[in-house]
């Protein structure tokens, strides 16, 4: 799993759950609900985490697999 | 209240609690929200702020900090310096075993992350540490 340094560095501390859920994070990408490109380039997926009964939002660079930024989202809409 | 600004990817952090997010939601495009478990806001992160916000205003109110180059890897100052990262860890190596807090790291499993402070003395001690010949000459 290839992560960039804002993902270690920040999500941690912003988003500490999401962050550990490393996992779940490298399954959004793979097999995302829903997969968006940003007007940046990154790329948005979502994936929906059975045991949490919520959503994952998984943010990656442009390449696809080098995670930035990940956070449960409570506004998705499948 | 806490502001950041990563230059390097372009994002701004707004801290309004030490305590981490529990949720969050992009609440209009680049704006994600953070609520602890209360559903309070404690934090809001802005993706592409240079174009979503004044930070010229923000940088007015004395609110403003430059985190650029605040955190390195091993892989990154490993790049910096022309060396492996194998090179890399093995001076952190050496620092920990000489009892000298270098990088953090989560666990095992996670990247070691180095402040500015860390990539100083990492650099100072492969300086006053040489490895290779130039050593062995010398112990000889």
């Amino acid at each position: 799993m290839k992560t960039h340094w804002y993902f270690e560095a920040v999500t941690p501390k912003k988003h500490p759950e999401a962050h550990r859920n490393r996992s779940w994070c490298q399954r959004a990408i793979e097999n995302p609900i829903r997969r968006t490109v940003q007007s940046d380039g990154k790329i948005q997926h979502w994936i929906w985490l059975p045991h949490e009964n919520r959503y994952l939002r998984v943010v990656t660079l442009e390449d696809g697999e080098t995670i930035f930024n990940a956070h449960y989202d409570r506004r998705f809409k499948p | 209240m806490q502001v950041k600004y990563y230059p390097e990817v372009d994002m701004l952090n707004i801290d309004f609690s030490t305590a981490p997010g529990a949720a969050a939601e992009e609440v209009t495009e680049g704006f994600v929200f953070t609520y602890n478990a209360q559903g309070c806001v404690v934090g809001i992160e802005v993706d592409q702020a240079s174009k979503r916000v004044c930070l010229k205003e923000i940088e007015k109110n004395d609110a403003y900090i430059v985190t650029m180059g605040e955190v390195s890897t091993v892989s990154t100052l490993a790049a910096e310096l022309g060396v492996g990262e194998r090179s890399i860890q093995k001076t952190i190596q050496a620092m920990r075993t000489a009892r000298i807090e270098v990088g953090q790291q989560e666990s095992p499993a996670h990247p070691i992350l180095l402040t500015e402070a860390d990539v100083l003395a990492v650099k100072r001690w492969r300086e006053q540490h040489p490895r290779g010949r130039p050593r062995l000459a010398a112990e000889g």
